[in-house]
């Protein structure tokens, strides 16, 4: 007697079709596994056969063979127990065949025949949209992952025999209602917003530039300052996720499970922040069986690395593939897996290791230890940060100052219209923003006038500006001149500029 | 050349923790014998203690080593004055301690011209960077040789701004002369190498900086010079030891005066208050050298004169726009943030940097870390 169902596992970020197959054959009785399987799916065995005699099940006394197709990619992940236990009692004849036909089924088992959460459960179903599936079944603590793909009936199930009664017709558990449209219409307001910020009016100004472009930034300021305050409002000021965008960021955070039912679908931009002791794996991603790191689950959203220049050399070296490309390969020694990794990078460095530089009253570091701190943050680093702005000290008037600071949403519209502009003229050069043009693409788009480029050209050797320097900040002008709606790199623009590069930048 | 390498081998001893080699020597009877004395003996005759008499007995290397090494030394540009030479410096040699020779890279300060030590702070403030660079360009116009430390800070801002001017400028080094100490001055070094200036030290080439080594040689940067000024130190600073020096040398010394609220002030105004003498511009440190008479110290209103300050004035300011004059006018040697500039102007951000990035290209505006800026002056 043969029998399969459909389940899923995930590679990278994304699904892939498992078809869950089950012979049941006279011979010594037994229960195998095959099919190139991680210890967690081996162990499916004696939890399905468990969990079926405690919904009432015998096994009959026979070879079955489970086999998990296709063969020559690693399976991992505890939800083949729900397909496996299906695919046995349709073998045993409990459930017809033609119930688990075009069904596509995931959940891990507990002993007393629970349908317990498992890990990617949004991925897998979108993979199996896209096969033509039409019907899921996904334990019930999923289900609000479940509701938020469009064109698929969802049903969550929380126990083995329910889910066999669901499937012999016994039952009427409703698909989930599918809530896509609500979650992205409500839940957009952030935490952290501008209008909490006082002073600080550089800053500001930088991280509107810096969202403008997209430009990745260091911050520099003194403790208190309020550096990760400005980090974490920053995705606020960035345009809001597309449909498609909340879907491609909420499938890494359900491969980590890191979503919850209250929260199924990321539709806010993520703000990741790493630490410096975090491991090199933690940080870009990886393992055995890899998974997303903290560059991925910043998609399309913010990784702030405070402290940088405590970071290990190298710990930024390892963050070079994923902000060159926008995604990190990790390669095992059969598969390569792909997580997106396109996030806006800022990081964040006290002025000197006391933090209180250059206020020399206050400043309890010598020459010798204020060099060496800043100058511990990687060169091929700092190459890839396009601004560098200045936190400083929050004073008192601020504090109490009158009137609101500018709210995210205005400075968010200006924003969004400076992406419009690139976008319009980067169509078809296969680049979006500003701060991702090439050198190449910097002669072509960012052409000076007469008087700017002899302006440029005085700046240049004044600042000893290296070729590289002049590039930057030459994008960032044109970001600049973006956000004030010029065609053309105004001298303003550059003079600007010149202010947001640091010498710390080099 | 025989009697010298032994001479060069006692000069070779000095790390800064022994004793007085020159009377060791002549007890002795010379650096030849002392070269062949038994440790037992040294013990017995000259009263040296068992560590000192070990140091020397155990840095005691073959005759024929010792000339290697001394022509070595002499091929690497490196020459060695004993304190008995006739080009010892004299005001070396009148001291408590002379060492007993000096390695010298370059030339030896000219014994007939006057020379003025400028030290301080290696962490100084922008007012002490041109305080140092102000008295060490107008010394060095003046014909007066600036004596220093080569440190970062105040010692080597000072010597770089005398030889900028066209002086002669001199260090005395911690370590050996070809080693370049600090590595960030390697430009100044290099500068001070060249004929007509010089790095000197007591410790032998290759010494590396120990620590312990820096508290002797400022005795050596005092000695050298007619009038020690002191720009910036903090309450507890080693220049601090260079003035108990200069004083026991019986130099003058000179203390540029700061701000009572400023802690790079604090050693500056004790010393200040012990009676050392303000250095108020090039004028006061010249009369002290005996260089000019009279400074002009009258604050009698009819005899007042209208100039203000007449060490620095801040670079050219005519004909600015109004925008760019507000901000050149809040700019100070105090730094101050993009933020604080934009607050005190009454301009918004954007053109803030503008007006700032503009004044830095005509030199009237600095930025001394990222985002603070000070005003740009230049010496009178």
């Amino acid at each position: 007697m043969y029998c399969s169902v459909m389940s899923g596992g995930i590679r990278g970020i994304d699904g892939f079709s498992v078809s869950v197959e089950t012979d049941v054959s006279s011979g010594l009785p037994g229960f195998d596994i095959v099919g190139f399987v991680g210890s967690e799916v081996k162990e499916a065995k004696d939890r399905v056969r468990t969990a079926l005699k405690n919904t009432g099940y015998m096994l009959p006394v026979a070879r079955i063979t489970i086999n998990l197709s296709p063969g020559d990619i690693k399976k991992t992940g505890t939800g083949f127990d729900l397909p496996i236990a299906l695919s046995v009692l349709s073998c045993m004849e409990e459930i017809r065949a033609e119930a688990l036909e075009d069904v596509f089924v995931a959940g891990e088992l507990s002993l007393s025949g629970e349908v317990c959460p498992t890990k990617g459960i949004l991925p897998m179903i979108m993979m199996a949209k896209r096969c033509g599936i039409r019907k899921c079944i996904i334990p019930a603590a999923n289900s609000a992952e479940g509701a938020v793909v469009e064109d698929i009936r969802v049903y969550p199930v929380s126990s083995l025999a329910q889910t066999v009664d669901l499937l012999s017709g016994n039952c009427d558990i409703k698909p989930v209602k599918n809530r896509l449209l609500t979650h992205l219409h409500t839940g957009k307001q952030y935490e952290h917003d501008f209008v909490q910020i006082r002073g600080q009016e550089t800053a500001r100004r930088g991280a509107e530039i810096a969202a403008a472009g997209l430009h990745n930034i260091l911050v520099i300021g003194p403790p208190g300052a309020g550096k990760t305050l400005l980090a974490k409002c920053i995705p606020s000021i960035l345009p809001p996720l597309s449909k498609e965008e909340c879907l491609e960021v909420s499938a890494i955070y359900s491969i980590k499970g890191a979503l919850s039912s209250d929260n199924p679908l990321i539709v806010r931009r993520p703000f990741v922040a790493a630490h410096s002791s975090s491991t090199d794996i933690s940080l870009v991603g990886g393992g055995a069986v890899p998974r997303p790191g903290a560059v991925s689950l910043a998609h399309k959203g913010v990784l702030f690395l405070d402290e940088i220049p405590e970071f290990s050399r190298r710990s930024l070296e390892t963050l070079r593939q994923p902000l060159e490309d926008g995604k990190v390969c990790i390669t095992r020694n059969r598969d390569i897996c792909v997580f997106p990794s396109d996030f806006m990078l800022i990081a964040a460095a006290n002025p000197c290791p006391c933090g209180h530089y250059p206020d020399m009253n206050k400043c309890t570091c010598d020459e010798k230890k204020r060099a060496r701190y800043l100058s511990k943050i990687s060169g091929p680093f700092l190459d890839r940060m396009d601004l560098c702005i200045q936190a400083n000290k929050v004073t008192c008037a601020d504090l109490q100052g009158s009137g609101m600071p500018e709210s995210s949403e205005a400075i968010r519209d200006r924003v969004i219209a400076a992406h419009d502009i690139q976008r319009r003229r980067f169509k078809g050069s296969g680049i979006q923003f500003n701060s991702q043009m090439g050198n190449r693409d910097i002669e072509k788009y960012c052409s000076l006038g007469r008087q700017e480029s002899a302006l440029m050209r005085e700046l240049a050797e004044k600042q000893e500006m290296s070729a590289r320097t002049y590039y930057r900040m030459l994008k960032v002008a044109r970001t600049i001149s973006d956000l004030a709606g010029r065609e053309h790199i105004s001298e303003e623009a550059i003079l600007e500029a010149v202010r947001l590069k640091s010498r710390v930048l080099i | 050349m025989n009697e010298r390498i032994y001479d060069y081998w006692i000069a070779t001893l000095q790390d800064g923790y022994i004793g007085n080699l020159i009377r060791i020597t002549q007890e002795a009877g010379g650096a030849k014998s002392l070269y062949n004395m038994s440790k037992n003996h040294m013990i017995s005759e000259l009263g040296l203690s068992q560590k000192l008499s070990d140091h020397i007995a155990e840095n005691r290397p073959g005759e024929d080593h010792l000339t290697v090494d001394y022509e070595r030394m002499l091929g690497k540009g490196i020459s060695y004055v004993n304190y008995t030479d006739d080009d010892f410096p004299p005001k070396l040699r009148n001291i408590a301690s002379p060492p007993y020779g000096i390695f010298v890279k370059g030339s030896l300060p000219d014994p007939n011209a006057t020379s003025v030590a400028i030290v301080g702070a290696r962490d100084c403030s922008e007012y002490g960077r041109l305080m140092a660079e102000y008295f060490g360009n107008r010394l060095a116009r003046e014909g007066v040789q600036v004596i220093s430390g080569m440190a970062w800070g105040i010692d080597g801002i000072a010597q770089s701004a005398a030889l900028a001017a066209g002086g002669r400028s001199f260090a005395v080094m911690g370590c050996g002369v070809d080693i370049t100490y600090p590595a960030k001055n390697a430009v100044l070094y290099r500068r001070l190498c060249s004929e007509g200036n010089g790095v000197i030290s007591e410790y032998a080439p290759q010494t590396p900086a120990i620590a312990r080594q820096f508290p002797p040689r400022n005795r050596i940067i005092s000695a050298l010079s007619d009038v020690l000024i002191v720009v910036e130190a903090r309450a507890k600073s080693g220049t601090l030891i260079t003035v108990d020096m200069a004083i026991d040398q019986g130099r003058t010394v000179m203390v540029v005066p700061g701000r009572l609220t400023d802690n790079l002030s604090v050693g500056c105004l004790k010393l200040l208050y012990q009676g050392a003498l303000p250095a108020i511009g090039i004028d006061s440190v010249l009369e002290q050298l005996g260089l000019q008479k009279c400074v002009d110290i009258s604050t009698h209103k009819k005899q007042r004169q209208k100039k203000e300050a007449n060490v620095a004035m801040p670079n050219g300011s005519a004909g600015l726009t109004p925008d760019l004059q507000t901000v050149a006018d809040i700019l100070s040697l105090e730094p101050l943030s993009i933020d604080d500039i934009a607050r005190r102007s009454g301009l918004d951000q954007s053109t803030a940097m503008i007006m700032l990035t503009k004044l830095e290209m005509t030199d009237q505006a600095k930025e001394i870390f990222p985002g603070f800026f000070v005003r740009q002056y230049s010496i009178t």
